[in-house]
């Protein structure tokens, strides 16, 4: 126990970096925890062949995020070095995935228009930019 | 009273101070030759792939594979090509700096396996005798990650980057 407040204490990084990722973190959790509960009635069944593609999509991101919960504040404990390079890794997917839903797929995928799929999808852009200020913050203050 | 106005001599110090920091960004670091081969190849993947959709797009090749045309594959693709473009103009942008180079193929990296992910999870492999033209595509990615992975492993930092870490 005390190793790890002594790990926690030795990471040296500002109070809005951990807002971030308190932020990011919930986001994450109450995303996951959303799509796994979710009821077959959200979707619209008048194009199966859009929603057969969101679910498969929804599965595999699903997937991403839960490992990237379990491996990011393990990372980040171990090495700042490489949390880096994890969170950039993980920004540039959500960036991608953004940017793939909006110019790429959106032809193809249709996600139920409910409330709560509504703002996890609008919520993505203030998540990324949490995420960039981690990425900023461990480039440029935690490795001086 | 006072001159306020800086002089010629103070002004040739601040401008000298500044030189040396222009050179070492400027300086190209030495790259292995493994490196070279990966960059090239890289490069020269994403501006086929980029001008040959380009020119389907627009009517100037018809493709053998009319295939590419349907279910709206060309426009996923021309948009998957122009991030990939503007990825690799920054990405020599950085290395002709020396600056964020790992960084910008790191995202380059997760960008194409997402691409990758996803087409293969909404389309299947595309390999397919009737479809040659996807097939090629298809058989052509791996490669085009592992040039990335080898740009990871093989770059050679610049000498300020060795001397932080």
């Amino acid at each position: 126990m005390m190793d790890m407040n002594a790990m926690i204490k030795g990471i040296r990084l500002s109070k809005l970096y951990w807002l971030s990722f308190v932020v990011t973190y919930t986001y994450c959790a109450v995303t996951v925890y959303l799509l796994l509960t979710l009821p077959a009635d959200y979707y619209d069944p008048s194009n199966p062949q859009q929603v057969l593609a969101a679910v498969k999509l929804t599965n595999v991101r699903v997937i991403i995020i839960s490992i990237g919960l379990v491996i990011y504040p393990l990372v980040l404990l171990l090495s700042l070095r490489i949390a880096k390079y994890v969170i950039l890794g993980l920004t540039a997917w959500a960036i991608a995935m953004l940017i793939d839903d909006h110019l790429v797929l959106y032809e193809i995928i249709e996600y139920p228009k409910r409330a709560s799929v509504a703002a996890i999808l609008e919520l993505r852009p203030f998540i990324i930019i949490t995420m960039v200020w981690m990425c900023f913050e461990l480039t440029f203050r935690a490795g001086n | 009273m006072s001159n306020k106005h800086i002089n010629r001599d103070e002004i040739k110090t601040i401008l000298d101070s500044f030189s040396s920091y222009q050179e070492e960004f400027s300086k190209p670091s030495k790259q292995s030759k493994s490196f070279k081969f990966f960059i090239i190849f890289f490069n020269v993947y994403i501006l086929v792939c980029y001008i040959s959709l380009n020119l389907v797009h627009h009517g100037v090749i018809i493709p053998a594979d009319p295939t590419v045309l349907e279910k709206g594959f060309l426009d996923i693709f021309i948009a998957r090509a122009n991030g990939a473009f503007w990825l690799l103009a920054a990405m020599n942008i950085c290395l002709f700096f020396n600056i964020f180079f790992k960084s910008i193929v790191l995202i380059t990296l997760v960008y194409c396996v997402n691409s990758f992910v996803d087409s293969f999870v909404l389309f299947g492999t595309f390999v397919d005798a009737n479809r040659p033209a996807l097939s090629v595509y298809s058989f052509s990615r791996p490669f085009m990650l592992i040039a990335l992975i080898g740009l990871l492993m093989t770059h050679n930092p610049p000498k300020r980057d060795q001397q932080a870490n």
